[in-house]
């Protein structure tokens, strides 16, 4: 028994001294890219680490997955967005920020990928993985993620920010967001995810953080053949908004040159990194305009 | 409260093994006793105290009809106790378990929750008041027979322990056991908590979509729910005789490297011997003897119906009886092809010994006959045999692969020692402390990453 307790207790110590998560050392000024479980790491990562190191958070989908929010100059922001992500598991993301609730503002991400479904893909994000960081099969698979990309074996895809790398090649858009985005059918929401969003919402209203929506682009002829869809589908989700948050719709109008380069887009909904890097920026200068009309006193 | 949980592991076990051991040591054997009773009822009402009168109702039922019976000189009247204990204790099973299965679809029948163990201690009480009906043991006092029944190791899942054996070791329990028990208790936590639960992820994955396998799939899935079961029950009563044992109770084993036997006989001298003695000694002998005489034809009769009892006493469901009537069956023609002294090939005694299991272990996990014909009819070469699709949902098809707990895992059941051959052979040396503290170390990690599941068994 007294051997199980050192092996065991030498095992934890080592772990929290490693600390890959920002849980168990002083998170601020230290910068912790993803290893493993992209969705258990940002969940992990959100319960110090991104309330010590920035100044708010992006919850969204593969959509705004490579947006460059870490370089953000009015408010830096760490991305949430998870790959095939929803707001059930976004939502319990957000329940770890509030946790420590000192962020100044939550953007989210208006698609309808967000309320598709509302389970939990790989882990179910709950309190008890904060344990597993003590010693866990997801700290292992880590550690072993951590390994390969030291040794070039493995390529570093997220930054410290929680932002993924894309890259700038042509891809064939999934086939989940293919079915989704087929002409002339309206977004199915599942009911339990919307909940959620409206949780979301409310939740942040609660602890007076500031909410803007984002509505992300979609590429011309896409956008052409589910215009109406997508519209039904924002004013869906806008009306849970508060009169005073905050809406940037890049399926506007106003953006309407961005979406028609369709050299913008990987697959038609996913930016490539350049046009990403290009969109956070506005969104940055949207921000400028909305922080002096006073955003971040609307609480 | 499970034996793979961080509140059994971290909490009560050292403070009742502590307990036991200071008792045990500065004060007189009756207080260790009463601490172990006070720790099995804290134990079997953790999860539902709700449930504990019904445990202390049956303890104490069974103790007095005993205790009557015994005292009763008449013969007729002797005989008439043991049927109303039996009765009853039947009674309670089928109250609880097989009430619905039987009459739900006629009368309105509550839903009530299933009582943890009761299929066990129901068992235990069974095999004590038949013992005491033979005179193979004399009743003993009531706490003895509370302490017995619900000692916590045994009290969820067995093994099934004779009376007399615990009893008699209550005031004299030998603690060298304990450093054997520890290492025998950590073999079993491995085995459940890295092997069982990793087939089981295999297993579910492939029973939940049977009408969608290949055949190549359908021989994995059937296979991973094979060593799911093994690994988890046999880990289970690994953890079980190693508490026994840690806390000074010496209970027998109750697995043995049941995949290796070379006939269905063996098989079940190997697998569950606890169940396997009750159902020889406590349903087989007497079915038999109810007969005017033993031929090869009544005992095929007698090993089929008590091995069809014994499958509905895993549950109430056509599954659990069908599973019953595979082995009664298979254990029949094996008495017959023993008695007509033929021979089979090396290895084919093996091969169709594991096929039956295999194909019985299919019946057994399966919801609904159909679902198991499904699946035993994909095993069957036809129509699409190498396809992965749902397999490699669940296992990278990757070199890799060779390295998972559920590769080991199947090395270890045919060609490894078993927990029993470890433990004969343990000594309390560093070497081996060493392997204990790294088994239960392996364990704490892999409970820390998974939710604890129920047993398999827990169900029964």
């Amino acid at each position: 028994m007294v051997m199980t307790l050192l092996l065991a207790s030498s095992g934890i110590i080592a772990n929290a001294a490693i600390d890959i998560y920002g849980l168990f050392r002083e998170p601020a000024h230290r910068s912790l890219p993803i290893y493993g479980d992209e969705r258990l790491a940002k969940y992990l990562l959100s319960t110090h680490y991104v309330q010590a190191n920035f100044d708010g958070a992006l919850l969204g989908t593969s959509v705004s997955a490579n947006w460059d929010t870490g370089r953000m100059q009015t408010l830096r922001l760490y991305n949430e967005s998870l790959d095939g992500g929803n707001l059930v598991e976004e939502s319990a993301i957000l329940d770890q920020l509030l946790l420590h609730p000192t962020l100044k503002a939550v953007v989210l991400v208006v698609h309808p990928y967000i309320t598709a479904s509302h389970d939990f893909r790989t882990v179910p994000l709950s309190p008890r993985e904060v344990w597993g960081a003590l010693g866990s099969k997801n700290l292992l698979d880590a550690y072993k993620s951590l390994i390969k990309i030291g040794l070039g074996r493995e390529p570093q895809l997220f930054d410290a920010a929680g932002s993924e790398t894309y890259g700038e090649g042509t891809k064939t858009l999934n086939e989940h967001l293919r079915f989704m985005m087929r002409p002339g059918a309206e977004f199915e929401i599942d009911p339990i995810a919307l909940s959620a969003y409206r949780d979301v919402v409310a939740k942040l209203h609660a602890n007076r953080i500031p909410i803007a929506f984002v509505i992300p682009p979609t590429s011309g002829p896409i956008f052409a053949s589910k215009r109406a869809e997508l519209e039904h589908y924002a004013a869906t989700i806008l009306a849970l908004r508060l009169p005073d948050d905050p809406v940037l719709d890049f399926n506007s109008d106003e953006f309407e040159p961005l979406r028609r380069d369709l050299g913008q887009f990987s697959d038609g909904v996913h930016l490539r990194d350049s046009a990403a890097a290009r969109l956070t920026a506005l969104i940055d200068d949207h921000m400028r305009v909305w922080i002096a009309a006073g955003w971040l006193n609307h609480k | 409260m499970l034996f793979q949980s961080f509140t059994f592991l971290l909490l009560f076990l050292p403070i009742v093994a502590l307990g036991n051991a200071a008792l045990r040591h500065y004060a007189r054997p009756r207080a260790a006793q009463v601490w172990l009773l006070a720790a099995s009822l804290v134990f079997y009402a953790f999860p539902r105290p709700a449930h504990l009168p019904l445990l202390l109702g049956s303890i104490g039922f069974n103790w007095a009809i005993a205790r009557l019976m015994v005292a009763q000189a008449d013969p007729g009247r002797r005989k008439a106790l043991l049927w109303i204990g039996l009765g009853a204790n039947l009674a309670l099973l089928a109250s609880f378990k097989y009430l619905r299965f039987f009459l739900g679809s006629v009368l309105a029948l509550p839903n009530w929750d299933f009582p943890l163990g009761i299929s066990f201690f129901t068992l235990t009480q069974v095999m004590y008041l038949v013992d005491c009906y033979q005179e193979l043991c004399a009743p003993i006092s009531l706490l003895d027979h509370a302490s017995v029944v619900a000692f916590f190791p045994y009290v969820s899942s067995g093994p099934l322990v004779r009376a007399k054996a615990i009893a008699d070791q209550l005031q004299s329990p030998k603690l060298e056991l304990a450093a054997r028990g520890l290492y025998l208790f950590a073999i079993g936590l491995v085995k459940k908590v890295v092997f069982a639960d990793s087939f089981a992820t295999v297993a579910n994955a492939g029973f939940g979509a049977v009408r969608e396998l290949s055949c190549v799939e359908a021989w994995v899935f059937s296979l991973a729910y094979t060593f799911q079961i093994y690994f988890d029950f046999s880990g289970y009563s690994d953890m079980a005789v190693g508490l026994a044992w840690m806390l000074g109770f010496d209970i027998p084993q109750n697995f043995n490297k049941p995949y290796v036997s070379r006939s269905i006989s063996e098989f079940w001298q190997r697998w569950h011997i606890s169940l396997s003695s009750f159902i020889t000694n406590y349903l087989y002998t007497p079915i038999l003897r109810s007969f005017r005489k033993a031929t090869l034809r009544t005992s095929a009769i007698a090993t089929v119906l008590a091995m069809a009892i014994a499958g509905l006493w895993h549950g109430p469901g056509w599954t659990f009886i069908v599973f019953g009537l595979m082995h009664g069956s298979a254990l029949a023609v094996n008495q017959a092809w023993k008695k007509s002294k033929r021979r089979l090939a090396p290895g084919m005694g093996w091969l169709l010994t594991f096929l039956l299991v295999n194909s019985a272990f299919v019946v057994f996990r399966s919801p609904t006959l159909s679902h198991a014909l499904t699946l035993l009819g994909s095993l069957i070469p036809h129509g699409d045999l190498f396809g992965t699709a749902v397999l490699g949902s669940v296992i990278p098809i990757a070199p890799a692969t060779i390295f998972r707990p559920e590769t080991i895992g199947v090395v270890l059941a045919f060609f490894f020692a078993s927990s029993a051959e470890l433990a004969e052979t343990f000594r309390p040396t560093p070497r081996n402390a060493m392997a204990t503290a790294v088994l239960l170390v392996v364990s704490l990690f892999f409970m820390n990453s998974t939710v604890a599941r129920q047993f398999v068994y827990f169900a029964f």
